[in-house]
């Protein structure tokens, strides 16, 4: 072990040294560590094995064949997927996600990040203030789709106060076109506490002397947040957009309890798509084939993130 | 470090141990024990609870080392969860489905069938029970308490039209729709979310005017032949007059919220008797009035005797089939009946309150038709209530809504 009053060693000096130097340890010395590490981290890896791995990989062998619930089935190859191409219900459950993600996840980031830099600036009750900003991320999405229903109902909340001002009322989940955005701002209540929790823990590693620095050298606010905080913000905001954009492609409970899909498929997205062929046309193969194709497309997208957000900053 | 290591051990093998220590074969199947799923069908759930704990108790009195057990299951998710059930082989050995459910479970060879439970007391059960819950001419399903849908009439809003007497048919209907309007009320309250069963909302139309879902071989569908374009365009035309509430297209059908129960709309499908009390409470019971099912071509409304199925994983299970023949038998059927709302299948169980709206739900039962027995009637239906909303929010015309419809169906019919 080097003490504190050793002299630092180059790279040179360590490569010179050699193995005469730093003997190495016996093999079942040098494993202890990290076989404790993994005899600790053990159990949940075979739940997550048993629990994930394995029905993600049993459903991408089920994609290739006609499952029924008895539990027969045939293998089919890739008929699954052929049927994907052609089917319009497919294209229109493909494109009503797209839409919603588009909607949702810039919208959701944008307030996590706000609400993040206001907490992070409150100096009293800032615990009070998280409790409160995080509590829709606890409550049950039945519970939040029925409130909200009652808020944009025709006759509802929002419609209510629309109508003190000579407007509306507005059918906001009856419109084809307001549907998917009315249900994004449900999802975006009910989600972005939890992306606020880790952007306020981003901002709070940032080191105040940058900022300070940033401030002597007559930054302003704005600068100062573009320039000092975003940088740095960078990993947190990666995770929170990664996390953000699968939420949205998985969107399902919020769209069951409000609209059912509709109005006339609008808001009819890829999971609701797998749940219809799963648990009502009992097409397991064909539900599959949608799970593996949504868990392609989730990979892509956050791929492409990772390639233009997941750099160092610099 | 090795008591780091030891420690670890412990651990694991204590993990192991907790997720094993739950694991012991507790199958219903077999061994006296049985479990059934019980939906609100009795809506009211301290009554729900207090009943069903009753029949639990009552069924293992009189079946020493019998052990059942009655799950109460919310609406809620019930398709996912029954068919979860069927696929694993898990979770009940009973459970109530409609007519229209259970030919599409029997087609996956999940269910068994029940003849030998009924066989005893066939002749006291109702024919068109024992006909809806068979395929093929199998019974699959003991049938359980009948439900009946009724219009029930606003009469105070009818009456600011100038209305007297419930228009019960379809040109009555028509006539009455504008000046109704006129009063700021909707002749119709209609449910349009897709999530809601066509056959408490656009099918009895379809019904009534000698339409059908399917074709007479069931290799297709004939919801898009004339009856049924005349009957969605019947509702399109309450809709332009204002005799549908704004929201039809997507309104999800709710009793407390709904335009009836805020005295915005004058007639309302129910479909249990205990449903009058609480939008009695809303437009007052004196204002309520119950009619016979609308008409069309033909006066029909939905109405389906529940049937208490046995699971295949459970075909041998006599316990299971104890308890399906006590659930129909008189005393306890009646007093399901009493206590839902709804009609007994038996014709040896005395209807309370006879003279009453009991008696009119009962002496309806002729008038009621419980839904296509098709193997692909639930997905059909799936397929359809989307281009029914978008007829009604103006998007397409009742054929062309039909026709796309049943061009998707047909598709999944395979029959293309």
């Amino acid at each position: 072990m080097a003490r504190l009053a050793d002299p630092p060693v180059s790279r040179g000096d360590v490569q010179d040294a050699g193995p005469a130097r730093q003997p190495k340890a016996p093999l079942r010395f040098r494993l202890r560590e990290p076989i404790t590490g993994l005899l600790f981290v053990l159990p949940m890896l075979a739940l997550f094995v048993v629990f994930r791995f394995v029905p993600a990989f049993g459903a991408v062998g089920m994609s290739f064949t006609d499952y029924k619930i008895s539990g027969e089935y045939d293998f089919i190859g890739v008929d699954n997927y052929a049927r994907l191409l052609d089917d319009p219900v497919f294209a229109v459950s493909l494109k009503a996600t797209l839409v919603y993600a588009a909607v949702y996840v810039p919208f959701t980031v944008l307030v996590a990040l706000g609400t993040a830099l206001l907490l992070n600036s409150v100096v009293w009750g800032r615990g009070l203030f998280r409790g409160m900003l995080f509590m829709p991320y606890v409550t049950s999405f039945v519970f939040a789709g029925l409130i909200w229903r009652f808020v944009y109902e025709i006759d509802g909340l929002i419609n209510g106060l629309l109508g003190r001002a000579d407007l509306g009322p507005v059918d906001f989940l009856g419109d084809t076109s307001l549907v998917l955005p009315s249900l994004a701002a449900v999802s975006a209540w009910k989600g972005f506490g939890y992306s606020m929790l880790i952007l306020v823990a981003g901002l709070k590693a940032i080191p105040r002397s940058y900022l300070e620095a940033a401030l002597v050298d007559g930054a302003n606010a704005w600068q100062r947040f573009r320039l000092v905080v975003l940088p740095l913000l960078r990993p947190a905001l990666f995770f929170v957009l990664v996390i953000e954009t699968i939420g949205a492609f998985q969107v399902f409970d919020t769209i069951y309890v409000m609209t059912g899909g509709g109005p006339v498929r609008a808001s009819y997205t890829l999971v609701y798509a797998l749940f219809d062929q799963g648990f009502r046309f009992f097409d397991f193969g064909y539900a599959a084939t949608i799970g593996v194709v949504l868990f392609a497309i989730v990979l892509i997208v956050s791929l492409i993130q990772r390639l233009f957000l997941d750099r160092e900053p610099t | 470090m090795r008591t780091t290591v030891a420690m670890a051990l412990t651990i694991v093998a204590a993990t192991s141990l907790v997720a094993c220590g739950d694991s012991s074969d507790e199958g219903t199947e077999g061994g006296g024990r049985a479990t059934l799923w019980m939906y609100p069908i009795i809506p009211d759930p301290a009554a729900s609870e207090a009943f069903w704990a009753q029949v639990e108790t009552d069924f293992e009195a009189a079946n020493p080392g019998a052990d059942v057990t009655i799950e109460l299951q919310p609406w809620e998710g019930r398709q996912e969860k029954i068919t979860t059930a069927l696929a694993s082989g898990e979770g009940f050995d009973i459970v109530p489905l409609g007519p229209d459910q259970i030919p599409q479970y029997v087609e996956q060879g999940t269910l068994a069938p029940v003849d030998d439970v009924v066989e005893p007391f066939r002749d006291e059960v109702l024919p068109n029970a024992l006909e809806a819950l068979s395929v093929d001419g199998t019974l699959y399903g003991v049938p359980g308490v009948h439900t009946a849908t009724l219009p029930v009439y606003n009469m105070a809003a009818l009456a600011q039209a100038g209305i007297t007497e419930p228009p019960d048919t379809w040109d009555e209907i028509k006539d009455a729709a504008p000046s109704l309007a006129a009063a700021g009320i909707h002749v119709l309250n209609y449910f349009g979310n897709p999530e809601d069963t066509l056959n408490l909302t656009f099918y009895p139309f379809l019904w009534q005017n000698g339409g059908s879902v399917f074709s007479d071989d069931g290799t297709s569908v004939a919801f898009n032949e004339p009856a049924g374009v005349e009957a969605l365009q019947f509702l399109l035309d309450l809709n332009a007059v204002g005799g549908l509430q704004p929201n039809a297209a997507t309104d999800k059908m709710q009793l407390d919220g709904s335009a009836f129960a805020a005295g915005q709309a004058a007639i309302f499908p129910v479909t249990q008797l205990n449903q009058l009390e609480t939008l009695g409470q809303a437009i007052g019971a004196d204002n309520l009035v119950v009619g016979e099912p609308l008409e069309g071509k033909e006066r029909v409304s939905y109405g389906q005797p529940g049937g208490l199925v046995l699971a295949q994983h459970a075909a041998e299970n006599e316990t299971a089939k104890e308890l399906l023949a006590y659930l129909s038998s008189p005393d306890v059927m009646g007093e399901w009946a009493a206590q839902s709302g709804n009609i007994p299948t038996r014709t040896d169980v005395p209807v309370a309150d006879e003279a009453g709206d009991a008696g009119l739900f009962t002496s309806s039962i002729d008038q009621m038709f419980w839904g296509d027995t098709h193997p692909m009637a639930r997905q059909v239906m799936s397929v359809l209530a989307p281009h029914l909303q978008a007829a009604l929010q103006g998007g397409k015309s009742a054929q062309q809504a039909l026709d796309d419809a049943a061009s998707e169906a047909n598709a999944l019919l395979g029959a293309t």
